[in-house]
């Protein structure tokens, strides 16, 4: 483990260092609780041995700031010649995990880093579990493109960037045309395809500030931050000739009997509502099927592009 | 003094010893030096928090040197100390004399076979 001893007695960061070193621990040192935490917000630790009494921030202060103010788990030991019970305990309701009495025995550190290694290892696998279920949980795990939870976070950090700093942003539902005849036609395995292959024309078609999520179902919403409503009927329209080339069958479109996309395109204008923004996007959509499918159709009247 | 607190210490380390002791002996004697001098002071112009925090900060390290003594003296002063006490200088006074004690022995080489671990310098 990597371990960091603060204390501010020299003989007592001496013996702590050449006892952490001796059982096979690397061992920084820092000479008060400011220091340590300016060390500790580096990173890179996994256990803290801190004096209880210091001038300036003490144990208790900066074991009550790493429980506050860090994300990952740091293991805290807090020690100290005061070993009366009450000092224990508040020791451990500011956050420490053990307590050891000075002066410092090797066999005594040595049980408490045995326990602090274990705790540490189950920290560190809680964290990996927990990101890792915070990205499964925002990601369609058919196209690996963001769900619908993904989507709506973003659109809130969109919309208060549109309401706070007047950033505009686009978005752009699009919807495979006829998708159940494909299914009808060809069997769900072939629409699962079909859906990949657009899911990665999305990831590649748009720029790198650009996101796409899958909407639900053949749907799919892509945001454009800082973009018109014309620059992102430019992408749209890219993805559809992209599409095009692909020349997925499917007998029920009218286009050539191969598969298409309807998009409906809706800009922020700094409106702040979310579910406005959406519905006028699913209302430009809904234009677009209406005139023939395989279409883009933009807010304003009239100014619809067809890919046919 | 008890010496063999501090050789059980180096030996527990698995030290060769020299090197660690004399480290620890001169982290000690500078920092114990300045820190009889905040308790001296502070004892003298009736600062109990002062006298407390001095006493303890230098409690451990006594008690690591094996100033066993010194560091009993130093843990009542404390306590004293932080119970409101008033007579201050007379918690410091055997303290400092206690130091001085202690800082002379550290200070006097010693023979090799007083230690199954090396001298004290």
């Amino acid at each position: 483990m990597r371990i960091l001893a603060v204390d501010d007695d020299s003989v007592s960061r001496s013996v702590l260092r050449a006892t952490i070193t001796s059982l096979g621990h690397d061992c920084m040192l820092a000479t008060d609780g400011v220091a340590a935490w300016e060390m500790l917000r580096s990173g890179g630790f996994h256990a803290v041995i801190t004096d209880r009494m210091m001038p300036g921030m003490d144990g208790l202060e900066l074991c009550r700031r790493i429980r506050a103010e860090r994300s990952g788990y740091v293991y805290v030991i807090l020690s100290s010649s005061l070993a009366e019970r009450e000092h224990v305990r508040e020791g451990m309701l500011a956050g420490a995990d053990d307590y050891l009495s000075k002066p410092l025995r090797r066999h005594e550190l040595d049980l408490r880093l045995i326990a602090a290694e274990r705790v540490s290892a189950l920290h560190r696998q809680l964290e990996h579990v927990t990101a890792e279920l915070r990205t499964l949980s925002r990601r369609d795990p058919l196209t690996g493109l963001g769900n619908r939870l993904a989507m709506q976070e973003e659109l809130e950090t969109m919309a208060r960037r549109a309401e706070r700093y007047g950033h505009e942003y686009t978005v752009a539902l699009l919807d495979l045309d006829n998708f159940k005849g494909l299914n009808d036609n060809h069997g769900h395995q072939a629409g699962d395809r079909a859906l990949r292959a657009v899911a990665r024309l999305l990831a590649e078609s748009c720029r790198r500030s650009d996101t796409c999520y899958r909407y639900g179902g053949e749907e799919f919403l892509c945001v454009f931050p800082e973009q018109s409503a014309a620059g992102a009927g430019v992408a749209v329209a890219r993805v559809q000739q992209e599409l095009a080339d692909l020349a997925i069958a499917n007998e029920a479109s009218t286009h050539h009997g191969l598969l298409t996309l309807s998009a409906g395109i809706a800009p922020s204008h700094r409106e702040p509502g979310i579910d406005d923004l959406l519905r006028r996007a699913d209302r430009a959509l809904y234009q677009a099927k209406a005139q023939g499918r395989n279409r883009i159709e933009l807010p304003v009247v009239g100014m619809g592009i067809s890919a046919a | 003094m008890d010496p063999t607190v501090l050789d059980a210490l180096i030996a527990e380390l698995g030290d060769s010893g020299t090197e660690l002791r004399a480290e620890l002996i001169a982290d000690y004697l500078s920092s114990a030096k300045s820190g009889m001098s905040a308790l001296a002071s502070a004892a003298a112009t009736g600062d109990g928090q002062g006298v407390a925090f001095a006493a303890h900060s230098m409690r451990s390290g006594s008690a690591t040197m094996g100033a066993v003594r010194l560091a009993g003296l130093l843990e009542f002063a404390e306590r004293r100390a932080r119970a409101g006490a008033a007579d201050l200088l007379a918690l410091s006074g055997p303290a400092v004399a206690e130091y001085q004690r202690v800082s002379t022995e550290l200070n006097v080489p010693r023979p090799a076979s007083e230690s199954s671990v090396g001298g004290w310098r």
